[in-house]
């Protein structure tokens, strides 16, 4: 049977809205494809009567982008070269059998896919159009341009197969289950989903990797799809783990007519180094700190937004020093903060303006009053000299900051600063 | 009070590291009354130079200068070093050339044994450490046994918060080690001010912005130079680490001072004074200058220079410079002395320089003043391609550790500052105001920064003895180059001899005229022996008629020379120095052009100055001349005129300008001129600072201008041949030079595989004295010499097919293609196309065997037949000219429709006259004294047309001026006398139009390469 090709030309797309047009054209045919990067190719034979006829499809396919604000042209032909090329540099937008030879001579060779080297050779002997370069002997052709030439022309005439591979997000490892029979209750996916998951897991482990994120898909036999995702905050490839998280969201599927289709995609790795078994074998070794997988369960409860791991900011600026960043971010290592450098636990915010006595200028108190609470300083240690992060935005309140460590009588410590108007602070309490 | 001494500063030598030049540093030092300071960059000695000359010209001397540097080790510790006498100084260079030689540019290892090898008279200090891990402990633990009684640990209070406690921790640990500790600030800036300066340099070194910075950026500001009494203050508790300072530098008594240069000797020959042989020498070169006998003037010159010669001690450089001279024509590379030596006779005797100073009454004092003590410095041009060949001689006859060449501090300029600290501060185009202030503060105080050493284009610096025991030496990024590193006015400010080999395209040029003359018009002629005061060549030159003519070739030149109207030679030192950027901005071109026409009286303001200016009818215009007006005008004494020239022309003193001129300006009150002479004088002065061109230059760049223009006005063939062969040079392409030379009669044959050779050549024609030129395969773009050389040699008798080509010279598909596409195949009546189709299956590299296609047979095929214009087209982008029609003709229906005036009818158009002229783009250029203006030349089929386009038109059409190959322009015509200029109103890009000329679509445009802003 003839094939049937549409191919769709938007100049001007960027990659996130042409997988978006890629993904939207599959309601004109499942076997849809990103064609370069300004373009989508859609296998439509034996679907065009669904849309009315081809010119009805060609039209409501252009209404529709018009629509969305996409320029674009599109033409329809037997081959996927053919399509491309009227799409492209064409004047007439569907073209059949026969018709497609002289509705493609005068196109220029561009029109034929050709990478760039054989575009410019073809144009500096003079061969601009396709008809030009159909007259010239095929043994000729190949002496000097080799396989390509001959091989485009041929998709583009129909004298050779041009298969499309249909598009799917792009995933590390994937495997995928279709069932004879569809199936609707939760422990039938569940059995489905264990054995997708040991599938994945063991070539994960084969690679010394671990996944941070997985992608259930679960095609319905109506075609539509549900999925349900899952991240983790370490890399782990262990099986009860990946279900006992999967455990609460399945139960969110809406199995509809029934499910006949899996597909389970990897799409975040992260490198997982097989665990050494102790030589005594008196420990088994085990696979996820329970802490780790806590913390993935509250991730999965929660969402993966809501549970955050404190890290170490690269600042001197107390306020500044410290960052939330979610347990399933990718990992990255976290500075380490010079121990010299002490810092109280909790700061007080905004700092607490205190009243002190001083002997000597420019040396730490030897008084201070918090509230009317008066503390004779026994010990003192500074000054830490900080200056304020000029570059940002709001930079601080204070250019300079002379922090001190004192400690009272009574044994209390305190991490106190002096601002350049010889006002002083209380910033936080010190262990 | 205790006094202080700063042991450790990093000035911005330490390229992003200091964020202070080295005379800041030194000047806040002797300002806060320091007892010493020491700059101890990072494996470099590159800014001591500046530092110690700053400190010596300081009124009080309190504060002394240490030399230092810091080395930092492979092993990530570093350690800093201080010689204490002249010895100790000449290992450290000797260390660091080592360190330097073996690491790529800019880099440089060094172990700690190499330190210890070179250790002798050293004092060591080992920088404080902020964390004690286990390899620095080592490395003290190592040090303090190594070199011990010559180490000190430093203590540096930071302000990090616990420093009292951790000082003592370190400081009880050198107790442990019985090592003394010293206090040291570990300085990067003269001021806490320049704290954000130094942000933003660490962010440029670590190629991140601030935010992203983090820890790498200091907490505070405390490494700047402090006061010795806040020193004492902080160092209060450690009194024996301040006393310390002062013991070191007291130990440390090398000075800069003591380095004495001496010039190299092995060219004297065995026996005889260095004198003796210069005045042999000279004596012997005055006979061959004069044959018909030395007049009596050259003897008693000869005679007055040797005795100032003798003095000073100057014979073994002028002798070193005779040597490279001799070397040169040896190998028959052509050379000239340029700039001042030509001041001198002995220098013309040797051969050094080519014009007679005597007959051009020049005066040595010009060249070696009696009362400046500073080195005679001779440039010398050679031909550009062959200049290699007596660097590496240079290095071979004194070795790398007694000749090096001198660095070039590249410095951070205006753009680069922008985009560099842009980056680092993120700005973005809704930065608040505030902080755009903040930026461009920034950014001023960046510009001028030292930002990596680069060579000097070719002063040299020859020692007797080891060079690398007087400053460190490096590799230069080019191969085989090494580079000290000191900079010119480092070399200047120690006394140090210099000769500048520099390069010379025409000089390539002429010696490939020499040549071709001799083998084909049988005539031999060297630089002296050009005929002289040819009338034909001055009437020539007064035409304009003078593309490829050295100097006098460019757009403001070729203007010049109607209104100059050269008839002798000193006309065309005048011409070369009138057309540069001083004359012109002190104003100085006009009133000299309206007194040599008559139609301005020629007075001066005092009999005094007209001695000076006679020459030049009143109006100054050599650098010597203006120097002149400040010593006599204003009683400068030279040394001070002197000073002032060179603060004009570098922008390191910018403070002493302004006193200088109120000084210029009160002494011409004080002689009786007028302030509007005196102040115009000085804007003169200005201007000649930087860009004048001192007489005795002028007249050695004259005499290649009178060379050059001879050539070409009586071998017109020659000279179009020798350009070609000696691009890229000059100022025109190729394709205005072929355009000239068949203007004037030459005929230009097209590239043939059967009669190129990879130069241009000429050949023989018919019933005619005159050659013709055939232009050489180099010319073709992406033709690999070697195989062209291939090619000439494997072509006996001749080739008849382009298989033939691949078989016997084994040339690649990729050459024969560009052959091909050159349509070097005319000579087999084979056409462009043809032989691409023909050559695209032949391959020399691959077996004949498999080269199927022709062995079997290809069938002839019938390829579409191209146009004239797709011909020219492609000549275009092979060669980058054709031989065919203008590219422009094949557009002429078109712009005749559009009513565009040709190049030719524009030059009857009367003044005044709106006009639409329209092609390709040969210059733009944006002279610097008209910043805001830009000059583009364009040219059709005709000839070529030149439109002043001014600021608010440019702005205007910003593309199409700055990027279009194709313009069209409507203007106003201006005609001041024979010059003619098109005052542009509009300017329109027509590239598009060009791509009609070849095939319908996705043509891509013609590659007309103009040259632009040179």
């Amino acid at each position: 049977m003839a094939r049937c090709f549409l191919s769709l030309f938007c100049p001007a797309v960027t990659s996130e809205k042409l997988t978006q047009l890629v993904e939207w054209c599959g309601r004109y045919s499942p076997l849809v494809a990103a064609d370069g990067s300004d373009g989508v190719i859609l296998d439509i034979t034996g679907g065009t009567h669904l849309f009315g006829g081809e010119g009805t499809l060609l039209l409501d396919l252009k209404r529709r982008l018009h629509r969305m604000d996409v320029k674009s042209q599109a033409a329809i032909a037997d081959t996927w070269g053919a399509a491309w090329a009227l799409a492209r540099y064409g004047k007439r937008f569907i073209v059949h059998g026969e018709n497609a030879v002289s509705a493609l001579a005068h196109l220029p060779v561009e029109a034929l896919r050709l990478p760039n080297e054989i575009v410019l050779e073809l144009r500096r002997l003079g061969l601009s159009t396709i008809s030009a370069v159909k007259k010239i002997p095929r043994g000729s052709l190949a002496a000097r341009f080799g396989a390509t030439l001959l091989w485009r022309l041929d998709q583009t005439f129909h004298q050779a197969e041009e298969p499309l591979t249909p598009w799917r997000p792009p995933a590390h490892y994937r495997a995928s289950r279709i069932l004879a029979e569809p199936i609707s209750t939760v422990g039938a996916v569940e059995y489905v989903l264990r054995d997708l998951i040991q599938e994945i897991c063991k070539r994960l482990e084969n690679n010394h990797l671990g996944s941070r994120h997985m992608d259930l898909a679960c095609y319905r036999v109506d075609g539509t799809v549900d999925r349900c995702e899952l991240r983790t905050s370490k890399p782990t490839r262990s099986v009860p783990h990946l279900m006992r998280l999967f455990d609460g969201t399945l139960d969110t599927l809406r199995s509809g007519f029934g499910f006949e289709t899996f597909v389970l995609s990897v799409l975040d790795i992260e490198a997982l180094y097989p665990k050494q078994l102790s030589l005594s074998q008196a420990e088994p070794v085990k696979e996820e700190s329970s802490f780790d997988a806590l913390i993935d369960r509250f991730s999965m409860r929660l969402g993966f937004q809501e549970v955050n791991r404190i890290r170490v900011r690269e600042s001197f600026l107390p306020e500044q020093a410290v960052e939330f960043r979610p347990t399933t971010a990718p990992a990255a290592a976290s500075a380490e903060w010079p121990a010299y450098r002490v810092r109280p636990v909790r700061l007080i915010d905004p700092p607490m303006r205190i009243e002190v006595s001083i002997l000597i200028p420019g040396e730490s108190p030897v008084q201070l009053f918090i509230g009317h609470r008066k503390h004779r300083i026994v010990r003192s240690e500074g000054p830490e000299r900080l200056t304020a992060e000029w570059w940002r935005d709001k930079p601080s309140r204070w250019d300079t900051r002379d922090y001190y460590r004192i400690e009272d009588d009574q044994g209390f410590r305190f991490w106190i600063f002096r601002d350049p108007s010889e006002h002083w602070f209380l910033h936080g309490h010190l262990p | 009070m205790r006094n202080y001494a700063e042991l450790q500063v990093s000035s911005n030598f330490s390229f992003l590291r200091g964020a202070s030049h080295p005379h800041e540093l030194v000047m806040a030092a002797h300002e806060y009354g320091h007892h010493a300071i020491a700059l101890t960059d990072r494996n470099t000695l590159s800014g001591i130079v500046l530092a110690h000359s700053t400190l010596k010209k300081m009124a009080e001397h309190r504060t002394r200068f240490i030399v230092g540097c810091r080395l930092d080790l492979s092993n990530g510790e570093s350690i800093l070093c201080y010689p204490t006498n002249r010895k100790a100084y000449g290992k450290l260079t000797q260390l660091l050339t080592l360190g330097r030689r073996r690491a790529n540019k800019g880099e440089c290892i060094l172990e700690l044994a190499d330190v210890v090898d070179y250790a002798e008279g050293q004092h060591f200090i080992l920088p404080f450490p902020q964390v004690l891990t286990h390899s620095a402990r080592m490395h003290i633990q190592y040090c303090a046994d190594l070199f011990r009684g010559n180490l000190h640990l430093a203590l540096t209070h930071s302000c990090r918060g616990d420093d009292k406690q951790w000082i003592r921790t370190i400081a009880d640990f050198a107790r442990s080690l019985s090592l003394p500790a010293v206090a040291a600030n570990d300085v990067l800036y003269y001021s806490p001010e320049r704290k954000m300066l130094q942000d933003v340099v660490t962010c440029i070194r670590e190629k991140c912005t601030l935010a992203e910075a983090g820890f790498r950026l200091e907490a505070n500001a405390e490494r700047h130079l402090k006061p010795p009494q806040e020193m004492a203050r902080i160092f209060e508790a450690w009194p024996d680490a301040l006393e310390a300072t002062i013991e070191i530098a007291d130990r440390c008594r090398f000075s800069l001072d003591e380095l004495r240069y001496e010039y190299p000797e092995e060219i004297v020959e065995p026996g005889i004074s260095a004198f003796e042989d210069l005045k042999r020498r000279t004596l012997a070169g005055a006979k061959v200058r004069y044959p018909k006998g030395v007049p009596e003037g050259v003897i008693k010159q000869i005679d007055h220079e040797l005795k100032l010669i003798a003095q000073r001690e100057y014979a073994p450089y002028f002798l070193t410079v005779h040597e490279i001279v001799k070397f040169a024509k040896s190998k028959k590379i052509l050379c000239q002395g340029r700039g001042s030596a030509a001041n001198s006779v002995i220098c013309f005797c040797l051969g050094i320089t080519e014009a007679d100073p005597v007959a051009c009454g020049l005066l040595f004092e010009r060249f070696i003043s009696a009362a400046r003590n500073e080195p005679p410095d001779i440039d010398v041009d050679f031909e550009h391609e062959r200049r290699e060949e007596v660097i590496q001689h240079i290095y071979e006859k004194y070795g790398r550790g007694r000749a090096g060449l001198t660095a070039t501090v590249v410095h951070y300029r205006k753009r680069r500052v922008i985009r560099e600290v842009g980056k680092v501060l993120d700005l973005a185009s809704n930065t608040p105001p505030e902080r755009r202030e903040l930026a461009v503060n920034l950014m001023n105080q960046l510009v001028g920064f030292p930002r990596h050493l680069s060579q000097h284009v070719g002063g040299f610096v020859i020692a007797r003895g080891r060079l690398d025991e007087m400053v460190p030496i490096e590799n230069a990024r080019m191969q085989d180059r090494t580079v000290i590193q000191w900079d010119k006015d480092d070399i200047d400010e120690l006394g140090m001899m210099k000769v500048d080999v520099l390069g010379l395209g025409m000089l390539s040029a002429i010696r490939r005229a020499f040549d071709l003359m001799e083998r084909h018009h049988g005539r031999k002629l060297s630089l002296a022996g050009i005929p002289h005061e040819d009338s034909a060549v001055y009437t020539m030159l007064q035409n304009a008629d003078s593309i490829g003519v050295f100097q006098v070739e460019s757009r403001a030149q070729q203007s010049m020379l109607p209104r100059l109207k050269p008839t002798t030679f000193y006309d065309l030192v005048i011409e070369v120095a009138i057309v540069r950027p001083g004359p012109i901005q002190g104003d100085m071109v006009h009133p000299y052009l309206r007194r040599r026409e008559g139609r301005e009286l020629v007075e001066y303001p005092s009999p005094e100055l007209e001695a000076v200016l006679k020459k030049t009818l009143g109006v100054p215009l050599f650098q010597e001349q203006a120097m002149q007006i400040a010593i006599i005008g204003a009683s400068f004494t030279p040394d001070e005129a002197d000073e002032l020239r060179r603060a004009l022309a570098t922008f390191r003193h910018v403070g002493t300008i302004s006193s200088l001129r109120e000084r210029f300006l009160e002494g011409m009150r004080k002689n009786g001129y007028s302030k509007e002479y005196a102040d115009r004088c000085f804007s003169q002065i200005e201007g000649f600072g930087t860009y004048g061109f001192p007489e005795a230059h002028a007249i050695s760049f004259a005499n290649l201008v009178y060379v050059s223009a001879w050539i070409k006005c009586h071998y017109p063939d020659v000279f179009c041949a020798a350009l070609l062969n000696s691009q890229p040079m000059g100022f025109y392409a190729p394709a205005q030079l072929v355009r000239d030379a068949r203007e004037h009669g030459v005929e230009v044959r097209p590239i043939d595989v059967n009669h190129s050779n990879w130069e241009t050549t000429l050949e023989a024609v018919e019933n005619s004295s005159r050659y013709a030129i055939r232009m050489g395969l180099q010319m073709i773009s992406g033709l690999p010499e070697k195989d062209a050389q291939a090619l000439v040699a494997a072509r006996g008798p001749g080739y008849r097919t382009p298989g033939e080509i691949a078989r016997r010279a084994g040339c690649s598909r990729r050459a024969l293609d560009r052959l091909a596409q050159a349509d070097a195949f005319a000579s087999m009546a084979i056409g462009r196309r043809q032989a691409l189709w023909k050559t695209s299956i032949l391959d020399g590299k691959i077996p004949p065997l498999f080269a199927g296609a022709e062995l079997f047979g290809d069938p002839d095929t019938d390829l579409p037949p191209t146009t004239r214009g797709q011909e020219v087209l492609a000549d275009y982008f092979t060669t980058g000219l054709t031989l065919r029609e203008h590219p422009l003709t094949f557009l002429r229906p078109h712009l005749k429709a559009k009513r565009v005036t040709t190049a030719a009818e524009l030059k009857k158009t009367p003044h005044g006259k709106a006009v639409l002229v329209a092609g390709l783009v040969l210059f733009r250029q944006r002279p610097q004294t008209a910043k805001e203006t830009i000059f583009v030349t364009i040219e059709d089929e005709t000839g070529a047309a030149n439109l002043i386009v001014w600021k608010n038109v440019h702005e205007k059409h910003h593309d199409a001026v700055y990027h279009g190959k194709l313009l069209a322009c409507q203007g106003v015509v201006q005609r001041e006398g024979q010059v003619l200029h098109v005052v542009a109103r509009h300017v329109w890009d027509w590239s598009v139009q060009l791509k009609h000329m070849g095939p319908r679509q996705g043509a891509p445009a013609l590659p007309v390469r103009s040259r632009d802003f040179r």
